[in-house]
Formats: C-alpha cells, structure tokens, sequence
C-alpha cells in the first residue's frame, strides 16, 4: 500500500508542478495575447452584426455597448476582483486561463445581448458555466467598486442639472425626472405568487430612477415585486424618506413674484403629487396656461422613460423575460445595469441608434393615476404656471 | 466530541464542588456518588443501583434517616446531577427534561436539535423586526427561508409565499410574534432590495400581503461581500478573538504572560481570563460551529435594543456575556428566556464556568424570582 501512496503523491506533485507552470505561463503572457480574444470573437461574429457595422470600432460598440476605452476602464475597475479569484473555472474550450478582458467581454456581451449563456459561450469558445460564473463575478465587482458612478449628485453638481432643465423645458428648479418600469420574469408554478404578479398579470419586479438632465441615474430601487402601486413603491425607497424628512431636494429656492418654487423632480400621474413632486394635470378641460405646463412637464419626465428605453435597449437581459431568476441575485443584476449605463453616459460614449428600445420601455402598460395630492403640491404647481405664464408674456426676460 | 478525558474529569470535580456549594451541599457529600450515576441502569428504577454500592451506602449512612426523605432528596439529586452529566458528556443533550436520563443515547443527540418544552415568548408586533433577527440566530423561519436549497441558485428564493403555517420549536417566537399575520393569513415574501439611498444599498424586507393591505418590515441587513468566503473566514477569526477567545488571542495572552514572567518575576500573576474563553477545545469547537449564526445573527439583535437600552437600563449585561448566555439559552432549550437578558442586575450573577445546564437551571431561576420581565 505504501508504495501505491507515494505513486498517486508523486502523480499529484506532478499535477500541481503542471499546474503551476500553467499559471506561470500565463502571468507572463505577452500584452498582445491579451486582444487575442477580440480578434478571435470577431471573426468569428462580426457576420451577426447586420449592415449597419463597417469597422471594428463600431463593431465593438455593437457588440458591448461600450468604446474600447470605456470597456477598458470596465476592466480597470474590475480587474483586482477577477484576477484574484481562483481561476479553477474559468478556463476556455483550449484550457487557456481567461484574461481579464475577455471576462468582462463575456458578461458584459451577456448583459448586452440577454442570450443563453450556451449562446454567449459558443460566441466565445467557453462553456455555459464559465460565462454563468464570469458573469456573476463581474455583476458582484461591479455592484462594489462602480458605486461611485450612481450618486446623488452635490450642490455644484444640482446647480448645473436645474440650469440644464430651466434651459431645455423652462421648468424653474427642477432636479430630475422620476419613473418606474417592470422587469419580466417567470416563475415556477409551484412558487407563484400574487405580489409579483403586476396589473397586466406578468410576474415583474419594479426599478424606479431619478434621472438627471443627461440621463444619468440619481437614484434608484429597486426588488420590490411589481403587485405594487407605484405610489407604494415611492413610499417604500428611501427617496422617498430622505424627502419628506428634508435631507433630500432641499437646496436654495427660487422666488419668483412672491412665491416660493422649491427643489423639486417630475412624474407622471402614477405618481402622488407632493411638495417635492409634480405632476401633470390629469384633467381633460385644461386652461391654456395648464395644457403648456402639461407639455414642459411632459417633455421633462420623459428623460426619465427615455432613459429605461435606453437601460433596457443596451442591457437586453433587462427587456427579455426572465427565466425562473434568482430574485436575490436579479436587483445586483438590474443595478449592474444601471451603473454600465451610468458609465457610459460619464465617459462620454454614445449609443448607436438602434440600440434604445423603439417602443416604449413598459410597453402594455396602461398609466394609472394616483389621488393622493398635497396641498403644498398643489400651491407649487400653480406657483410654476404663473412662473411659465410670466415667462410666456416676457421672452426677453 | 474530541475532548480529552483528564480535562473532563478535571473540570468535573471543580463545577461538582461548585455545583454543591451553590445549592448549599457540602462539598464531599457520601449520599451521591459520581459512580452509581454512570453505573446506573437509565431506564431502571432510580434505587435498582448495584448492590454493591447500596450495601456500602446503607451500612455507611447513619441509622436514623428516613428510607422517604432520603428517596426524594436522591431524586432530586439525579435529576441534576443526570443532566449535567448528560450536558458534559453527550454535549448538550441533557437540558430537555424528558431526556436527561438518556445517556449518550440517539434520542439525546437529537433532542439536541428539538426543543422538548418550547416555550412561547410574547412579543409585540412592532418589534418584528428584532424577532426576525432572533429568529435568524435560532435558525429561525426567516433563516430556514433564507438557506433553505429551494431559495439557492436559479430558484425562487425571495418568492416563497408562505401561509404562516411554520412548525417546530425553533420557530415559536417568530410565529409567536407574527400570531396576528397568521390568523388573518397574511401572504408573506422575502424579497432583497436595492436602495441606493439607503445607507446601506442591499436590504432584506418581509412582506405581509392581504389584498390591498402591504405591510413591509425589516428582515436583517445582511451586507453581502465580494468574496464572501474570504470576509467570512476574517470574520470568523476576528470572532474568534472577540468572543470566544480564539487560538491568536489564547497566543497573545500566553505571550503577554511570558513577558511578564521574564520581564517583571516579582509581580504577581496577570488576572485570569475571562471566563467565557474556557480553553477547552471542545467549547471552543463547538463555538466555532456557531460562528456562522452568531456573528451574523447577534450583533443585529444587540444593536437594536441598545440604542432602547442604554436610556432604560443604565447597567448592561456585556456583549460577550449577553452572547453566551444566550448560546446556552439556545442549546438549553432556554431561548424563550432571552428577553430576560434585560434584567441585567439578575444575570449578572450567573456563573458562566458552570456547565450549560447548570447556568440552564440558574436562568430558570432568574425567571421565576424576576418581576420585571
């Protein structure tokens, strides 16, 4: 028996010493082996791209969102985390360790495209567990070291988007645009529940933003199940907490003839009206002073749907209905999301045209209106029309 | 179940003497002997002990004893001097009353596991939140929804609709708690919400459905980590330093004390350690099985109620102690009783280098003689 130990002992040095030449082998990997996996991916798809592609460049943008720089400061932000785990599994079909790169490639393509992780693993020659372990390790990354792209912004900051938005609707002090959308999911029919089932009887979880003037997002929450009212959902974030105890939209106010038009954002009618949120007018008989609010109003929450249109177009995992997920991991999912989007927006990359949604992002969904309306809501709203009345009658000042 | 013999026997002799002198027995007292405990048939009468022994116990005992009274007095003596035993022997199988005299059998490893006199705690509604933790650091439903395999990987962890229809002993002071939720049959979800204006971003709710009637409460802010194993691992360590008196800290003090012996020989030795960090190795293995569950589950339940505390009691039961106490509330059966932690005046006399099930009848008393709780 003793000998047969020292044999298999022997077999196992032999392994780790293989091991460990492999490693070392590709901790010195030259630089341009790195790009290997860009050149290799796109022989291999650049034929899925469609005619609206000429180059790699745009190619690269089709595929990840994202330009080659920001893609690069991904992997800079996440590369601590992924090169120190274990590399036990992730290794590719030829049994070479995956770069940095190319594990940020697999979940971002993966988020971007909302395929089968077998289809996202064919496209990059891996397995269907390597991309399902690549791409939760980059989502938990991500979720701690990109915090910092979605913040509620400083008063610099809310000067500039309150200008933006004066300049843009003709809204006076007005510090974003809030909304909320349904992500679809299945569920198994034994776990089946009515408080994930939503008004249109798809089983939903809820994301609401605050977006700023660029799209950009504020603030968000989400987890909760979409069986909820949106006025519900307010409540329940923390936004809604920090407003009404007044450590949020609580900067300098304007004071136009008398009247007092504090911080505030805009929402639609799903929305309850409160002093620190407006509301369009729901009514069908408005005055033309109210029907021009309606419209600045219109155009200013707008952002806040373009922008999920734009979240759910570039990240398709986000529009496609989910299968039975993990409604643990799903909001990290929905958040890595949004902070992608939010870097994007903040390195300055443009998404390509076709990539926001054509239609809109809840599409099938019928607004309903909330009653809950606050007086000093109300005292607001009218304080804006006279604002937007007086502006009306003088232009030039 | 790796604890040296000489330990034990060690250990036995000094807590036995505790044992005596805090019930007012002399120390050697010749009516109860350690051998006819182990020696005894279980499952027999209390007096069918070999002959043997009662031949010596009769011609050494004086004449004029009453055959009753020495009857119950030995009874009552088996009943604690059993549990003990059962307490050190068979680690922790003997706080239930209906199994203390089942030495090192199977039903005592599984009694372990199931309370044998659940003992229903009332607590308001509106703490549900600090009865969610409770509950998670007695393996409680929150947590038995939490860990359970249905909620791991591709599942519907968060999805669990549950009726309130949980059983087991365990469980008592979470239903206790949400009694009301249950009889109006309330829908319940656990879901994990992302709020980044929370302070912490990752939080764990309940929800409470009937109809259009939402009622939203705090599980536990579970903060998850990166790599979670690795945090875990630290976390446990630092555990072991904090509370149980891990092998870094037991390292340090040895050192500390080499120190002062090299350094100052003329002083007089350093104060012992706390008696929390018994240095037995299997307290301490049997510790480090709990981490898990009291790192994560009882550093909430202390911070709730201190912030209440602090103003209401200004005497307080110290962390560690509370942690102790409580674990042997818990393995004892007595987890009911942890509320009374708050009599900080009361547990402070309990004597943790007791067995467990000493400290287990010392809690009971508490219990009985405290008018506050």
């Amino acid at each position: 028996m003793a000998p047969a130990k020292k044999s298999k002992k022997t077999k196992k040095k032999l392994k780790d010493q293989r091991k460990c030449k492999s490693v070392s082998i590709v901790s010195l990997e030259p630089k341009p082996l790195e790009s290997d996996w860009w050149d290799s991916f796109w022989q291999k798809n650049s034929s899925t791209c469609g005619s609206a592609v000429n180059d790699q460049v745009e190619g690269f943008k089709y595929f990840f969102r994202a330009s080659r720089s920001t893609f690069d400061y991904i992997c800079s932000l996440v590369r601590e985390d992924l090169v120190s785990r274990p590399p036990s599994g992730l290794i590719n079909i030829e049994g070479r360790l995956l770069s940095v790169e190319k594990q940020v490639a697999i979940a971002m393509r993966r988020l971007a495209s909302g395929e089968s992780q077998v289809s996202v693993g064919r496209a990059f020659g891996v397995g269907q567990s390597t991309v399902s372990q690549v791409t939760w390790r980059f989502i938990e990354a991500i979720e701690e070291r990109a915090k910092h792209h979605l913040k509620w912004p400083n008063s610099n900051r809310t000067e500039e988007i309150k200008s933006n938005f004066k300049k843009t609707f003709g809204l006076l002090n007005c510090c974003g645009a809030i909304g909320a959308t349904h992500i679809l999911m299945t569920l198994p029919a034994v776990e089946t529940s009515d408080d994930w089932c939503d008004q249109e009887k798809n089983y939903s979880m809820f994301l609401q933003g605050v977006v700023d003037d660029e799209m950009r997002f504020l603030d968000i929450v989400t987890g909760w199940p979409g069986g909820m009212t949106i006025s519900r959902l307010l409540k329940c974030s923390g936004f809604y907490k920090l407003c009404e105890s007044g450590a949020r939209l609580n900067g300098s106010s304007e004071i136009f003839n008398g009247a007092e038009i504090r911080e505030y954002i805009v929402g639609d009618t799903e929305y309850p009206r409160l002093p620190w949120l407006i509301t369009p007018y729901a009514n069908k008989n408005l005055s033309s002073a109210m029907a021009g609010f309606n419209e600045m109003q219109k155009n200013a929450r707008s952002l806040a749907g373009k922008a999920f249109s734009q979240l759910k177009g570039a990240w398709r995992i986000l529009h496609k209905v989910m299968w039975r997920p993990d409604k643990r991991k799903l909001p990290s999912i929905i958040l890595v999301c949004c902070l992608l989007h939010n870097i994007i927006i903040d390195k300055g990359d443009k998404l390509e045209g076709g990539v926001p949604l054509s239609d809109h992002h809840d599409s099938g969904y019928r607004v309903e209106s909330c009653q809950q309306i606050e007086p000093f809501g109300e005292t607001l709203r009218e304080n804006l029309i006279r604002y937007l009345e007086h502006c009306k009658n003088n232009p030039s000042g | 179940m790796l604890c040296s013999t000489t330990s034990t026997t060690k250990s036995t002799t000094n807590w036995l003497d505790r044992l005596r002198s805090s019930k007012g027995f002399p120390p050697q007292n010749d009516d109860v002997d350690l051998e006819d405990f182990l020696n005894r048939n279980p499952n027999s009468d209390p007096h069918s002990i070999p002959q043997k022994t009662d031949q010596n116990q009769v011609t050494d005992r004086p004449k004029q004893h009453d055959p009753d009274e020495n009857r119950t007095k030995r009874d009552d003596w088996f009943e604690i001097m059993s549990s003990a035993l059962a307490e050190l022997f068979v680690m922790g199988g003997g706080g239930g009353g209906g199994d203390s005299r089942r030495f090192g059998g199977r039903e005592t490893r599984s009694s372990r596991k199931r309370r044998q006199n659940p003992k229903l705690c009332a607590i308001p509604a509106s703490a549900t939140a600090s009865v969610d933790d409770l509950s998670l650091n007695g393996g409680g439903a929150a947590a038995a929804a939490a860990l359970s395999p249905s909620s791991a990987d591709n599942s519907v962890a968060g999805a669990k609709t549950k009726k309130m229809r949980n059983g087991g002993g365990d469980r008592d002071r979470f239903e206790a708690a949400l009694a009301e939720a249950e009889e109006d049959r309330y829908s319940r979800v656990d879901v994990t919400v992302i709020d980044t204006s929370a302070p912490v971003w990752r939080s764990e709710k309940i929800i409470f459905r009937k109809g259009s009637v939402w009622k939203v409460r705090d599980k536990n802010s579970k903060c998850r980590k990166i790599s979670s194993l690795r945090k875990k691992k630290r976390k446990a360590s630092q555990f072991d330093e904090e509370v149980v008196g891990g092998r870094k800290e037991m390292k340090r003090r040895k050192k500390k004390k080499k120190k002062q012996k090299v350094y100052s020989p003329s002083q007089s030795l350093p104060p012992p350690p706390p008696r929390l960090c018994l240095g037995d190795s299997k307290e301490v293995r049997v510790s480090e099985g709990r981490i898990v569950s009291l790192v994560e589950g009882f550093p909430k339940v202390e911070r709730k109620p201190s912030s209440k505390q602090t103003s209401e009691t200004p005497c307080q039961v110290p962390t560690k102690r509370q942690a102790c106490i409580f674990q042997i509330a818990e393995e004892t059966g007595q987890a009911g009783l942890f509320p009374h932690t708050k009599c900080s005046h009361q547990l402070k006399s309990v004597d943790l280098s007791f067995p467990k099930a000493v400290v287990k009848i010392l809690i009971e008393d508490i219990t009985k003689l405290c008018g506050i709780c």
